[in-house]
């Protein structure tokens, strides 16, 4: 398939697949642990603001980039910002790519929970922290996992992107919708769920006043709505042609984070009715692997609720199809990059499945591997979104926004304010975020916050980005010639 | 639920479901638009 060949179906087709690539994991377990530790309500307010300051101005630049230049991340820069900076595009398209190898992990977990919910197993387990570290320490359950969650992945993507990616979008995104929306009222109508709404929605002034709130909610915007990661971007490129970019841009952003709130008032009502007593420390509870508290006390929580195994079984389903919708999303990326560099598509999956099966097992297998690739790729992430920043900015942001976003078949029209967010805005909100970061981590190791064996610390994600960098800049010109080749 | 609870709710549901819904209508509205076009211009074309 040439860059100019397969497209969406419709208008539907795109924003169940885009929504697919924005609502994942991070929606359904890390924003309700996140709110909870940042104050409920305080971390509401800010979380909105930056929906609109972050989100919303990348998932616009994303779709209209993919959009005009018809290329993955790696030719879309080399075509928008010229040859010279195709290592950007590199850059983003690798650091989406090493998400890919242990969210596949991630995935195959989630496959393993559904799997025991779905069995009746899950209620069985006496100790929910002792079964996990049997499951990860176990070594080859996780590798499984992992296989299967990558294989069925691949499987899909290789049907291509109507009958693959668009058609499992349309049965994935209605259905967890709904399994969402079933458990948001469940969960509402338990008694005693008023409390936790009541501590979800109630801000404090010192939350409010507080930076590393705001902080968060930057960062919880930044990871759980895929802006500036290139995946968007991948997808764009199977765009029809007159095709509304604004409009799209913010259902996505509206719909991710309508998500993150339905999965936040499901999550505070069960902790809040169930177990009173212990809600804040069960809901502020990072878990083994960050995964908070989905693995260890939402089974604990379920078993005492009347229908509890019906709901468990629906939590681990509408879970599981988040992380698939957003993992093919990420499979694509790196196919279709290859793709550009004039690699057939059957070639370029099955690259892209050794690959990732194998990149991915040294997260199945280690705990500590797996918090430090999350660690420094997900701050890589930011740099993305400055990345797409900055193309726009050497295209021309006014001429970028006149031609590219506000095209022909647009439903909204863009203003002058959007230039100010792409110039000024983004550039900011990255570097406060990126430093925020790091010196967090200086704070937590004062004394070997430089070593890059360290799981989490600076030195880790200047050693590892130094190395990828250095490669994407030997290789530069060598992979725009390929790429832009016609 | 306190008073301020409620409101922050209402305004932060409205902001974000809201918005959803809005744009989800003008979605709707746009492609049924569209759909009947075309359908309307496939009977023309038929008559014709």
């Amino acid at each position: 398939m040439s860059s100019g060949g397969e497209r969406f179906t419709s208008r539907w087709g795109l924003i169940v697949s885009v929504l697919g690539i924005a609502v994942g994991t991070g929606n359904i377990w890390r924003f309700p642990r996140i709110a909870a530790a940042n104050g409920g309500g305080s971390f509401l307010i800010p979380w909105v603001i930056f929906l609109f300051l972050w989100s919303i101005p990348l998932i616009m630049a994303e779709f209209a980039i993919g959009k005009s230049t018809r290329h993955g991340t790696v030719g879309a820069f080399a075509r928008l910002m010229g040859e010279r900076f195709t290592w950007m595009g590199l850059f983003v398209g690798f650091v989406a790519s090493a998400i890919m190898f242990y969210y596949s992990v991630v995935t195959g977990w989630c496959f393993r929970y559904l799997l025991l919910a779905a069995t009746g197993q899950l209620f069985q387990i006496a100790d929910y922290t002792g079964d996990w570290n049997h499951f990860t320490l176990s070594g080859w359950q996780p590798i499984i996992f992992h296989f299967l969650a990558i294989s069925f992945g691949v499987w899909i993507i290789s049907r291509g992107v109507v009958a693959g990616i668009e058609r499992t979008n349309r049965l994935l995104i209605p259905t967890l919708l709904i399994l969402i929306v079933v458990s948001a009222i469940r969960a509402v109508t338990l008694p005693g769920a008023l409390e936790g709404l009541n501590y979800l929605f109630t801000p404090r002034l010192d939350g409010l006043l507080d930076y590393r709130v705001w902080l968060h909610a930057l960062t919880q915007n930044a990871w759980d709505t895929g802006a500036g990661w290139g995946l968007i971007l991948t997808y764009a490129v199977y765009m029809r042609e007159r095709e509304d970019v604004p409009l799209n841009a913010a259902l996505i952003g509206l719909g991710n984070n309508s998500v993150s709130l339905l999965a936040g008032i499901t999550v505070f009502c069960t902790v809040f009715a169930l177990m009173p007593s212990r809600a804040m420390e069960i809901a502020t509870s990072p878990g083994p692997a960050n995964t908070g508290l989905t693995f260890i006390w939402i089974p604990q929580l379920f078993e005492q609720m009347v229908g509890g195994a019906f709901f468990c079984l629906l939590f681990f389903l509408a879970l599981s199809f988040a992380a698939l919708s957003s993992l093919i999303s990420l499979l694509e990326l790196a196919v279709r990059i290859l793709m550009d560099l004039k690699i057939s598509r059957q070639t370029a999956l099955m690259v892209v499945y050794l690959v990732g099966f194998t990149a991915g097992l040294p997260s199945a297998l280690s705990q500590d591997f797996f918090v430090n690739q999350d660690w420094t790729w997900g701050i890589a992430l930011m740099i993305s979104g400055l990345f797409v920043a900055l193309a726009v900015l050497v295209r021309g942001v006014e001429d970028f926004r006149n031609r590219d976003i506000n095209s022909p078949g647009s439903d909204l029209h863009i203003g002058r304010w959007y230039d100010w967010i792409i110039r000024v805005a983004i550039p900011v909100q990255v570097i406060v975020l990126v430093l925020w970061w790091f010196w967090q981590a200086m704070i937590a190791g004062p004394d070997d916050w430089w070593n890059p064996f360290r799981i989490e610390s600076v030195g880790t994600c200047l050693f590892q980005w130094g190395i990828v960098l250095i490669v994407f800049l030997m290789i530069n010109r060598r992979v725009a010639t390929r790429t832009l080749k016609k | 639920m306190t008073p301020v609870a409620i409101i922050t709710m209402l305004l932060v549901t409205g902001i974000v479901w809201g918005g959803f819904l809005a744009a989800l209508y003008v979605v709707m509205k746009k492609e049924k638009r569209k759909t009947n076009k075309l359908r309307g211009k496939a009977v023309r074309d038929k008559l014709e």
